[in-house]
């Protein structure tokens, strides 16, 4: 693997992780309590 | 006693309503479902007729609205208004740990309400309990539908619904205690190992990542706000032995 095909890979890493961010942040506002969140999550 | 259990057909109001009917005394369902005591906190309909000659006032409701100050803090103060009208000895108001601590909007909401009941007409104790089990557990099955558990990185001390129903019953039993009183569930717990936990006891298979979240709320998890090492009361049952009891 090149060094720029890293960075690609880190990139797309980074990328599936920021997508899945509002997902986490829904998580635990759920987890915490929220029931709102909660029926979001299900 | 005659006990009203506002919100007593909820997931907590049931069991607080099927605990004192077993110490014998007399209760009364109210909800926006019941079938005898019909109530409305978003409008104070029937609290008149539901409140008259109770002894004590359970409030269990919630509300899983956007905006739930409707309920949980304007409802509060058509209860305590109609609680007063009708000579209520003691409210009982359940809420949570961390309210007072953490600047996220259901949070405020409780803390606000703390305040309506503690500056209210009606004598009163406040119950504080962390997350119950029922909430983590179905937080995780949701979390883990495509089988990766995303977690935040945090603190939980869940406690089983049927202990804090307990402890709710036992404090509508005594006096006001004009004060928070605590209940906890046994372990302080990070929210990976009660997914770990989830995954073992379930037999679900799922890939396990845990991150921090930003933001007020990640933080009040990772700060142990959410927890209380010194509960007045200790509910017995793990999240471990309460994922056991349940079926599926």
């Amino acid at each position: 693997m090149t060094p720029g095909a890293g960075r690609r890979g880190g990139d797309a890493f980074a990328q599936a992780f920021e997508a899945q961010r509002p997902r986490l942040v829904r998580v635990a506002y759920a987890t915490a309590g929220s029931v709102a969140e909660v029926e979001d999550c299900v | 006693m005659t006990v009203a259990i506002v919100g007593g057909t909820g997931m907590l109001g049931r069991r607080v309503a099927a605990e004192l009917e077993a110490r014998g005394h007399k209760i009364r369902v109210l909800s926006r479902h019941a079938a005898e005591y019909r109530v409305d906190l978003a409008t104070g309909d029937g609290l008149g007729t539901a409140l008259a000659g109770c002894d004590v006032v359970v409030d269990a409701s919630n509300s899983s609205s956007r905006k739930p100050a409707g309920i949980l803090v304007d409802g509060s103060r058509r209860l305590l208004e109609a609680e007063a009208a009708a000579g209520v000895a003691h409210h009982v108001c359940v809420s949570m740990v961390g309210c007072d601590q953490v600047p996220m909007s259901y949070f405020r909401v409780k803390a606000d309400q703390e305040r309506v009941v503690s500056q209210g007409a009606v004598p009163w104790s406040i119950v504080r309990s962390t997350q119950f089990h029922e909430l983590v557990g179905t937080v995780i099955a949701a979390a883990g539908r495509w089988r990766v558990l995303l977690m935040p990185r945090g603190v939980l001390q869940p406690v089983a619904c049927a202990d804090a129903a307990r402890v709710v019953a036992d404090v509508a039993e005594g006096g006001p205690l004009s004060r928070c009183f605590t209940v906890a569930g046994p372990e302080v717990s990070e929210v990976r190992d009660l997914a770990r936990t989830w995954r073992k006891v379930t037999g679900h298979r799922a890939a396990l990542m845990s991150m921090p979240v930003p933001g007020t709320v990640g933080r009040a998890l990772r700060s142990g706000a959410l927890t209380a090492p010194r509960p007045d009361v200790r509910g017995t049952t793990s999240f471990a032995d309460w994922l056991r009891s349940v079926p599926g």
